[in-house]
């Protein structure tokens, strides 16, 4: 029990950041991936299931977003049973959900897309973690922002039912009123939650854009653009929105390519699995896979924040709006494809989050006591689908008619971006290997395009090591020639 | 409106936390929430706070905040370890979290940094408590039969560490 035990090396599920390049004869970089954990057997665990039981089974899949997994799961059940949530169970949910993306966003911003933009290159690899973000911005901002997550919290607290995972979602509804008490107190937390998302927005513009190195990150179109495609979903407007709407997609050049109601999303998007693992690439079916590239003549696309803007036509809040407009008047215009814009984009959404909690929590409705429809309906097939923090997340079950789950399928957000991480793998890979040597700055620029993306990895927890990253490369005969661990000892 | 709100003044908070992490639907990975499960039943709420978490990383900080002592139990697997094995580590144990690239993928030591910025030294003990699993890399539920006879001693332990020091 002392200090010298080795522990070689911690980790608990395979997949975890595992990352191959391999090389063409010449020692360059032929192909390279990333490799995100693949829900294998959660299908097969599911069948036979009743379909309420999905809801509070699937946000049990991830640790990190549980609420996500509800939202998705309860509009899945929804259209299951065709049933259509009252007024104030929508809005219940809605304010769930947007407390949820809230704190989300808010954490990966202080201490994870800080110290590319706040902390910068120049900090070095000891300044480059969370302390060096707490040094530029104080450790005031972190501990505000450290609050300001727990009171959002709150608010899911109070709706959901469980601090550890929301259930108060079934078919048709809610479960759970809101009082006039708790509307009152959500309604506080919502306006403070406002006016902290201004506050980060002006940090961001001080700290990243006007002393730090972002203009560098986002002028450099080589290492980090890549024009895709874009989906999000839209409300009735073509505005962005976590909750409902359509999903749409756009071009590389911002033009509409697809506009579709969940329950069409297997006539739009298809699945590809790669020989050399198990994971799955999503890409546009009407386009087709055409390899891991860019362009308009590729299916590959990209989901998340930036995607999302870049896919909706506006933001339905004010102060949103205007953040939006100037997102894209510093870019020169719509599409971005840098994915150093995706942070800036997060906290967009940040204020977009708090200011529909705000609107939600002043909306009389949300404390009507019916929070129910009673699904009648036979159930067969149903569809949800839902922003998740990290891109658009469907699931979609079939069961008999006693609604037992026959089939289930689920698009996680991350496998969505699965594609696009792995271009930016290969690109920051061929700048860092040249004639088969290897140059060990290349997980400071992969991590940087991680850390864009925040691809989320953890379908189980993970939180007494460091989550490691092996990256592998192979030479043109596929032999292991060097291996870079980061994160075991 | 400015109604003043009691305030229970002599309850002082509850000094130790345990944590019991990881995902009840992932075989032995649920090994630390069964054993916070357990320890809810048979420790008294004066004596320490229980606590299950799926969640991991940066997301956890709240939850320590302002508590002097964290047992955290949680599901291991290391090369060659024994299925049901009890470890005990300090955060320094364990290899200091180098590079974040994930909220969720800060590791205990990183989360000790960040708290030891946040509350300005106001740090608290963190002991771990570790059980190596057997069975984790799919999905479904239950534990399998030697971690499952580690949960009773693992308990055991940590009732004699919440005990100790008070």
């Amino acid at each position: 029990m002392g200090r010298r035990i080795t522990i070689n090396p911690i980790t608990r599920l395979e997949g975890h950041g595992k990352i191959d390049i391999f090389l063409d004869d010449g020692g360059n970089v032929e192909r390279a991936y990333f490799q995100v954990p693949e829900f294998r057997g959660f299908e097969k665990f599911c069948e036979g299931r009743a379909a309420e039981e999905m809801p509070a089974l699937t946000a049990k899949i991830c640790g990190v977003c549980p609420t996500a997994h509800h939202i998705a799961s309860v509009k899945a059940l929804d259209a299951l049973y065709n049933v259509e949530p009252p007024p104030a169970a929508r809005l219940i949910r809605e304010l769930m959900y947007c407390s949820f993306i809230f704190e989300d966003h808010l954490l990966h911003f202080y201490f994870l897309g800080g110290p590319d933009l706040i902390a910068g290159p120049q900090a070095g690899k000891a300044g480059r973690n969370i302390l060096g973000v707490l040094d530029k911005i104080g450790a005031e901002a972190g501990r505000a922002a450290m609050a300001m997550r727990t009171k959002a919290r709150r608010v899911n607290a109070i709706i959901s039912g469980s601090a550890l995972y929301p259930v108060c979602g079934v078919a048709g509804g809610v479960l759970k009123t809101v009082s006039e008490a708790e509307r009152a107190e959500i309604r506080g937390i919502a306006r403070e939650a406002v006016a902290f998302a201004e506050s980060t927005l002006a940090l961001f513009d001080e700290h990243a854009i006007r002393r730090g190195a972002y203009a560098d990150y986002a002028r450099d179109e080589d290492a980090y653009a890549e024009p895709t495609y874009y989906m999000g979903l839209v409300d009735e407007k073509g505005r962005v929105n976590f909750y409902d709407g359509k999903v749409r997609v756009v071009g590389p050049r911002g033009k509409e390519f697809a506009l579709f109601p969940a329950r069409h999303y297997a006539r739009h998007i298809e699945e590809r699995v790669e020989p050399w693992n198990y994971m799955k690439f999503l890409y546009l079916k009407d386009i087709g896979w055409k390899g891991f590239r860019g362009g308009a003549d590729s299916g590959v696309y990209r989901v998340a924040p930036l995607a999302r803007l870049n896919a909706a036509a506006g933001m339905a809040t004010p102060r949103a709006q205007a953040a939006y407009e100037q997102l894209f008047g510093y870019f020169g215009g719509k599409p971005v494809h840098t994915i150093m814009a995706y942070h800036w984009a997060r906290l967009v959404e940040v204020l977009y989050a708090a200011e529909r909690m705000a609107e939600i929590a002043g909306d009389p409705r949300l404390t009507d006591p019916c929070v129910r429809t009673i699904p009648a309906a036979q159930p067969r097939e149903g569809v949800g689908v839902c922003e998740a923090p990290r891109g658009t997340l469907f699931h979609h079950y079939t069961t008999d008619k006693e609604g037992i789950i026959q089939k289930a399928n689920l698009i996680v957000a991350t496998h969505n971006n699965a594609a696009a991480i792995c271009m930016s793998v290969q690109k920051a890979a061929s700048a860092f290997i040249k004639g088969g040597v290897v140059d060990d700055g290349i997980l400071a620029m992969i991590e940087m395009a991680f850390r864009a993306y925040d691809p989320c990895m953890a379908c189980a927890t993970h939180a007494i090591g460091e989550m490691p990253m092996r990256l592998s490369i192979y030479d043109s005969g596929k032999v292991l020639v060097r291996e870079i661990v980061r994160g075991a000892p | 409106m400015t109604r003043s709100r009691r305030k229970p003044l002599n309850r002082s908070p509850v000094p130790v936390l345990v944590v019991g992490m990881g995902n009840p639907i992932r075989f032995d990975d649920g090994v630390g929430i069964e054993v916070a499960r357990r320890l809810k039943r048979e420790v008294r709420a004066d004596e320490a706070e229980v606590v299950e978490t799926t969640e991991a990383g940066l997301a956890l900080l709240p939850l320590f905040a302002g508590k002097s002592r964290v047992i955290i139990v949680d599901a291991i697997r290391t090369e060659g370890g024994a299925p049901g094995a009890i470890r005990q580590f300090r955060p320094e144990d364990l290899p200091a979290t180098q590079r974040v690239w994930s909220a969720h993928g800060v590791g205990v030591p990183g989360l000790a940094q960040v708290m030891d910025v946040l509350t300005a030294g106001g740090i608290c003990d963190i002991v771990i408590y570790t059980i190596e699993v057997h069975r984790c890399d799919e999905f479904g539920e239950g534990l399998s039969p030697l971690v499952s006879e580690a949960v009773p001693r693992a308990v055991a332990l940590i009732k004699k560490a919440i005990k100790k020091e008070r």
